[in-house]
C-alpha cells in the first residue's frame, strides 16, 4: 500500500517535470521571438551594435531608410511612417523594421534554428514593392486631411503606395522629442490609417452586394427608384434624396442608388451576402508584412433592415483601406485576389537575393464572368455615374464611389468618410487605387475621386 | 582570434549536447535492461504467489541443463552439483553442496555452504554470514546469475 | 559485456568535462593552466568516487554518476560566468565527496539513527533560533549564519534533519508505537513549528519545501484524507491573508503574473531570467558567447538560465531529464527497500530532492512564481552542496545496506 503511494508521488513529480520541459519548449516556440524582440533585452542591442542593419529601398533602388554609425535614420521623414515604422532602442521596434528584424540583422531561419551567429556583419537590404514617386505624390496630393490611400498592382499585388495620414517623423530624435505628443494626439497619428483602420466602407461596399446579387439570379432586376425605401421599418434614402426613375443593376450601381441596393439586400439577406464578403476575405486576417485589422461583416444581423444596411456598406460592417483596395483588385484581376505585399526582395552586400516573394493568390472573390459585369458597371459609373471627377482622357477607368455614415454624424453634420474604389485600364488593369478620407464630410465622388484620378494621371505618365 | 573561439564554441556546442543525451540514453537504458530482467515472466510451472528464483543468465550459451526457474516451495532448499540436493545442476563450478536457502519467520535466508567458488550476492561475496533475501537480489553462483522473485 | 555498458556513461562523462575545460581554457584570455586543473580535479574526483563506488558495490552506481555530470556542467557553466566562483566550488565539491563519504559510513554502519526523533528536532530548533540571533540578511532573507568567516545557511541542515525526523515517527512499524497522541499530529504540529520559523526569517522557498515534504509523506505513511484537506484549506487561508499583509509575497506573485509591468524594479530579475532562455533557443549560443551577466544571481537561484542560455533548451532539457532520472532512482531504492526507518528516509529526502528542483526551475522559467531557492548541485553555494551531498551519502548507504541475518 505504501508502495502504491510512493508510485503515486513518482508520477506526480514525473508530471510537474514534463511539464516543465513542456513549458520550456512551449515557450520558446511561441513567445521566445517576442520577448528576444523586446526593447529591454540588452543583447539585443548589444547584437545589434555588432551588425550594421540593412537599408530599405524603393522598387528602383531609392534609399528610404538607413543606418549609419549605429543609428537608424529615415530620409524622407513622416512618408513612410506607417509602412517601414520605427526602429529605436527606446520605443522598440514597429511595421516592417520589426517584421523583417532578423533579416535587416542578417539572419536567416537556417541559420536562426542553428544560433549561427558568426557570419556576417552587415545586414540584408530590403527592396520594397512601393514606387517612392508615386507614395511622396500620393502624400503631397492627400495634403493635410486625414485618411489612407492604397496602390496595389492587382495582377501581382504588388503595393505601389501605402499612405496613412496623419503620419509622423520616425527618426529616433524625432521621436524622444514628440513622442508625448504623438501618443496624447487626439488625432493619433501612430494609427496607421490604411492597415488598421476600420471604417464602415459606404456604397464602395456594393461591389461585394453586387457579386451576390449576381450570384443569387438577380442580375435582370429592375427597379422604380423613388429616391428613399422603407425596409423593415427602416427609413434609406439615395445620396440627397435623388429619384432615379427605372433602372437596372448595371444603373443602379453607376449611381450608387440606394433604393435599388437595400430592396436588393433585403432579398439577398445578410447570409448570401455574408458568404460573398468572406469570399473577399471579411472576417478573416491573412499574412501582410504589416499587421492589418480584419474587415468585419456581421454574420448574425438577420433582419430585413439589417440587411439592407448591409447592401450599403453601412451597419456594423467595417473595412480597412487596404481591404477595399483588395476589392477593387478583384474586379480588375477577373475575380482573383493576389497576396499583397511590400518586400519584394532582400540582398546581401554583394548583391546576392537570400529571399524573394513568391505571388501568390490569396482568394478567389468571384468567377471571371461575374467580374467582367461588376467591370463594366464600374467603367459605367466613371463615364455617366458618380465617378465622372475621375475621368482620364486616353484612359479607361473602372470605379466606384462611397459616402459613409459613421458614429459621428449623431452628433455633427458632416462627418461621412468619402470613398473611391477604382482601377485603370479597365481593358488591361495595372493598377488598383482606393482613397478614403475620415470625418471629411464630402462625397467619395466630390472629394476621392479627383485625388485618385490624379495618382493614376502621375502613375501612367511615366 | 575571437572569431576561431566563436567558431570552436559554436562546433562544440553541438558535441556537448549530444554527448549529455547519450550519457543520459545510456543510464536510462542501463535502468531499462535492469527492470525488464526483474520484470521476466514468470516461468512455466511456478504457481502463482511461490517465490522463485529466477534464471538470468542465457541458457543457450550453457552445455548443462537448467531451469529457467526454481520454486522455493519448501521450508529449507540446497543448491548443488551433488544428486542428493534440492536443486541440482551440473555446473562444473559449483560444490556438491553449495548453498541454502531457508524460509523463517517471514524472511528468506541464504547460507554458502563453504563452496569453493563462493555466493555472490548482487555482486559481492558473501562470507560465512547467513543474510536475508530481498526480492530484486541477484545471487551468482558458478557461471548461473538468479534473481529472488519474492 | 556488462562491463562495458556500464562504462560508456562515464566515458560520456569525461568527455563532457574535457570538452568543457579545454573550452573554457580557450575561452579566458590570457589561457590559465587553472583552468585545465579544474577539470582534472573535479575529474579525478569524480572517477575516483564512481569507481569506488561500482568496484565495492557501495549499492546504487547511478545515482553518483548523475550527481557528477550535474556537478561537472555546474561547474563549468560557474567557471564560464565568474571565474572565482568555479573554482570555490571545486573545493566545495572536494569537501563535498568528503562529508559524502562520512555520511555514507555514518548511515551504514551506525544503526542507532531511528531512535533519534526528539534529537532531530532540539537540533533543528536551535539551529533555527541561532539563526534568528545571529543571523545576518543576504538577499532579504535572514537565513545566514556567518562561522569561521564563511557563511552558511542553516536551514540547508535542518532541511536533512526534518526528514529524518519525520522518518522517525512514520518509518516506524503502527504496532510499536506508543504514546497517547497519534504520531501524524506530533509530526503536523512540528512541521508547522519549523515553517513559522522559516517564514520569520523570509525564507518563503523553504517554507513551501518544507510544507510540500510533509503533505507527501503525510499521505504516503497515513492517508489521512481529513488532515490533508485540513491542512490544505488553513494555509490557503493563511496565504490569502499573508498575500494581502505582506508586500513581500505580493510582490512576487504580481512579477510572476506579469513580470513586464514593473521590469525594471521587481521583474528585472525574471524578465532577464526570460530574455537569456529565449535569446538560447534549442541548441544555445555556445559557451561564451550569450550574455548570462545581465541576469542578477545568475551564479545561484538563475543558473539554469544561464545554461539555457548557452546551451540552449535542449542543454536545459537534458539537465531536468538528469534530475528526473536522479528522482526516478531515489524512489526506486526506496520502493525495494522493506518498510521502516529507511525508506522513509529514501523517499523523503528523493520527494524534498525533486520538489526542490521542480520549484526552483519552475520559478526561473516562470512556470510557477519565483521562490529563491537553489538548484541542488549546480547552482553555486557551499551550503547547498554539502548538504547535498550528505543527502546523496545517505542515499547511497541505504541503497547499499543489506541486512545481516542477525540484526
Amino acid at each position: 500500500m505504501i508502495n502504491k503511494r510512493i508510485i503515486r508521488v513518482l508520477t506526480l513529480i514525473s508530471f510537474l517535470f514534463v511539464s516543465l520541459i513542456g513549458y520550456l519548449t512551449y515557450f520558446q516556440l511561441t513567445r521566445g521571438e517576442d520577448i528576444l524582440q523586446s526593447p529591454y533585452n540588452k543583447r539585443q542591442w548589444e547584437y545589434d551594435d555588432t551588425v550594421k542593419r540593412g537599408s530599405f529601398l524603393d522598387r528602383n533602388g531609392k534609399v528610404l531608410a538607413y543606418s549609419q554609425d549605429g543609428k537608424r535614420f529615415y530620409s524622407f521623414g513622416a512618408l513612410y511612417s506607417h509602412v517601414i515604422g520605427y526602429n529605436s532602442n527606446i520605443y522598440g521596434r514597429t511595421m516592417l523594421e520589426a517584421r523583417f528584424n532578423k533579416l535587416l540583422l542578417g539572419r536567416r531561419e537556417l541559420t536562426e534554428v542553428f544560433n549561427l551567429n558568426i557570419d556576417s556583419k552587415t545586414g540584408y537590404d530590403l527592396t520594397l514593392t512601393v514606387d517612392h514617386a508615386l507614395q511622396s505624390y500620393a502624400a503631397n496630393r492627400l495634403g493635410g486631411k486625414n485618411g489612407s490611400v492604397v496602390a496595389i498592382n492587382p495582377k501581382t499585388g504588388e503595393v505601389l503606395a501605402l499612405v496613412s495620414k496623419p503620419d509622423f517623423d520616425p527618426n529616433e530624435d524625432a521621436l524622444i522629442k514628440n513622442w508625448n505628443d504623438l501618443t496624447e494626439d487626439e488625432q493619433s497619428p501612430l494609427l496607421a490609417r490604411a492597415t488598421s483602420g476600420l471604417y464602415p466602407p459606404g456604397s464602395t461596399f456594393k461591389i461585394i452586394t453586387t457579386t451576390a446579387a449576381l450570384e443569387n439570379g438577380l442580375a435582370a432586376e429592375t427597379f422604380d427608384d423613388i429616391g428613399s425605401v422603407t425596409i423593415g421599418g427602416a427609413v434609406f434614402e439615395n445620396f440627397g434624396k435623388k429619384a432615379n426613375g427605372v433602372i437596372d443593376l448595371k444603373k443602379a450601381f453607376a449611381l450608387s442608388s440606394n433604393f435599388a441596393y437595400c430592396t436588393l439586400g433585403a432579398k439577398l439577406g445578410s447570409g448570401r451576402m455574408g458568404s460573398a464578403a468572406e469570399r473577399f476575405g471579411f472576417n478573416k486576417s491573412f499574412d501582410f508584412d504589416i499587421d492589418m485589422n480584419q474587415s468585419k461583416f456581421p454574420m448574425n444581423d438577420t433582419d430585413e433592415a439589417g440587411s439592407a444596411a448591409l447592401a450599403i456598406g453601412q451597419g456594423k460592417l467595417l473595412a480597412t483601406p487596404v481591404h477595399m483596395a483588395l476589392a477593387a483588385c478583384a474586379v480588375a484581376n477577373d475575380g482573383v485576389i493576389m497576396k499583397p505585399y511590400l518586400v519584394a526582395y532582400a540582398t546581401n552586400a554583394s548583391g546576392g537575393r537570400v529571399y524573394e516573394v513568391r505571388q501568390q493568390q490569396l482568394y478567389r472573390a468571384m468567377s471571371a464572368e461575374n467580374a467582367a459585369k461588376i467591370k463594366d458597371m464600374m467603367v459605367e459609373t466613371v463615364k455617366s455615374g458618380t465617378a465622372t471627377a475621375s475621368v482620364i482622357r486616353g484612359v479607361t477607368v473602372a470605379g466606384k464611389t462611397g459616402t459613409s455614415e459613421n458614429e459621428l454624424l449623431n452628433q455633427m453634420k458632416d462627418k461621412e468618410h468619402a470613398w473611391y474604389v477604382c482601377f485603370a485600364p479597365a481593358e488591361d488593369p495595372q493598377i488598383a487605387v482606393a482613397v478614403m478620407l475620415e470625418y471629411s464630410g464630402g462625397s467619395g465622388g466630390g472629394l476621392c475621386a479627383p485625388i485618385a484620378r490624379d495618382i493614376l494621371r502621375q502613375y501612367f505618365k511615366k | 582570434m575571437f572569431s576561431i573561439y566563436s567558431l570552436l564554441a559554436t562546433v562544440l556546442k553541438y558535441v556537448f549536447i549530444t554527448i549529455i543525451y547519450l550519457f543520459i540514453f545510456g543510464i536510462i537504458r542501463m535502468i531499462t535492461l535492469d527492470i525488464r530482467k526483474m520484470n521476466a515472466p514468470r516461468p512455466k510451472g511456478i504457481a502463482k504467489g511461490t517465490p522463485y528464483l529466477q534464471l538470468l543468465t542465457d541458457r543457450k550459451s550453457l552445455y548443462f541443463d537448467v531451469k529457467q526457474g526454481y520454486p522455493l516451495d519448501r521450508e529449507v532448499i540446497v543448491i548443488g552439483r551433488g544428486s542428493g540436493c534440492d536443486i541440482t545442476i551440473d555446473d562444473l563450478y559449483m560444490s556438491t553442496k553449495h548453498l541454502q536457502l531457508w524460509y523463517e519467520e517471514g524472511e528468506w535466508y541464504i547460507a554458502d555452504l563453504g563452496s569453493s567458488n563462493g555466493t555472490f550476492i548482487n555482486g559481492k561475496r558473501m562470507s560465512d554470514e547467513p543474510l536475508i533475501l530481498d526480492a530484486g537480489d541477484k545471487i551468482k553462483i558458478g557461471q548461473l546469475e538468479f534473481l529472488v522473485v519474492v | 559485456m556488462k562491463v562495458s555498458m556500464l562504462k560508456r556513461p562515464v566515458i560520456m562523462l569525461v568527455l563532457v568535462n574535457v570538452l568543457a575545460f579545454v573550452l573554457l581554457y580557450s575561452y579566458r584570455m590570457p589561457p590559465s593552466a587553472n583552468t585545465l586543473l579544474i577539470g582534472a580535479s573535479i575529474l579525478t574526483l569524480s572517477a575516483a568516487t564512481y569507481l569506488m563506488i561500482s568496484r565495492n558495490h557501495l549499492g546504487d552506481e547511478y545515482l553518483f554518476l548523475i550527481v557528477s555530470m550535474l556537478v561537472t556542467i555546474g561547474v563549468a557553466m560557474l567557471c564560464r560566468i565568474k571565474y572565482a566562483l568555479g573554482i570555490a566550488q571545486v573545493g566545495w565539491y572536494l569537501i563535498g565527496i568528503c562529508v559524502f563519504y562520512a555520511a555514507y559510513a555514518a548511515m551504514r554502519y551506525v544503526g542507532l539513527w531511528r531512535r533519534l526523533k526528539w534529537a532531530y528536532a532540539g537540533m533543528s530548533a536551535l539551529l533555527f533560533a541561532a539563526t534568528l540571533a545571529f543571523g545576518v540578511t543576504i538577499n532579504g532573507s535572514r537565513n545566514w549564519i556567518i562561522l569561521g568567516g564563511h557563511s552558511f545557511q542553516p536551514s540547508e541542515v535542518i532541511k536533512i534533519l526534518f526528514v529524518f525526523f519525520i522518518a522517525c515517527c512514520y518509518g516506524q512499524p503502527k504496532t510499536e508505537r506508543r504514546g497517547k497522541i497519534s504520531v501524524k499530529y506530533i509530526v503536523t504540529g512540528v512541521t508547522y513549528v519549523f515553517m513559522l520559523f522559516l517564514i520569520m526569517q523570509r525564507e518563503w522557498g523553504m517554507t513551501l519545501l518544507f510544507f510540500a515534504t510533509y503533505l507527501v509523506l503525510t499521505y504516503i505513511y497515513e492517508n489521512d484524507k481529513l488532515l490533508l484537506l485540513g491542512n490544505v484549506l488553513l494555509t490557503s487561508v493563511v496565504g490569502l491573508v499573508g498575500y494581502h499583509a505582506l508586500w513581500h509575497i505580493r510582490i512576487r506573485i504580481a512579477s510572476w503574473i506579469n513580470p513586464w509591468a514593473d521590469i525594471s524594479n521587481t521583474g528585472y530579475q525574471i524578465t532577464q531570467s526570460l530574455f537569456a532562455i529565449a535569446s538560447g533557443g534549442f541548441f544555445g549560443k555556445g559557451i561564451g558567447l550569450g550574455n548570462p551577466e545581465f541576469i542578477p544571481e545568475v551564479h545561484s537561484d538563475f543558473i539554469f538560465s544561464a545554461i539555457c542560455e548557452e546551451m540552449g533548451i535542449l542543454g536545459g532539457v537534458a539537465v531536468i531529464l538528469l534530475y528526473f532520472i536522479f528522482v526516478y532512482r531515489g524512489v526506486k531504492i526506496a520502493l525495494m527497500l522493506p518498510e521502516g526507518f529507511e525508506k522513509c528516509v529514501a523517499v523523503g529526502l528523493t520527494v524534498l530532492f525533486g520538489i526542490q528542483t521542480f520549484m526552483i526551475l519552475g520559478g526561473v522559467v516562470k512556470l510557477i512564481p519565483l521562490t529563491g531557492i537553489t538548484l541542488p548541485f549546480v547552482s553555486y553555494g557551499g551550503s547547498s552542496l554539502v548538504t547535498s551531498f550528505v543527502s546523496l551519502g545517505i542515499l547511497q548507504a541505504i541503497s547499499a545496506k543489506r541486512r545481516l541475518a542477525g540484526d
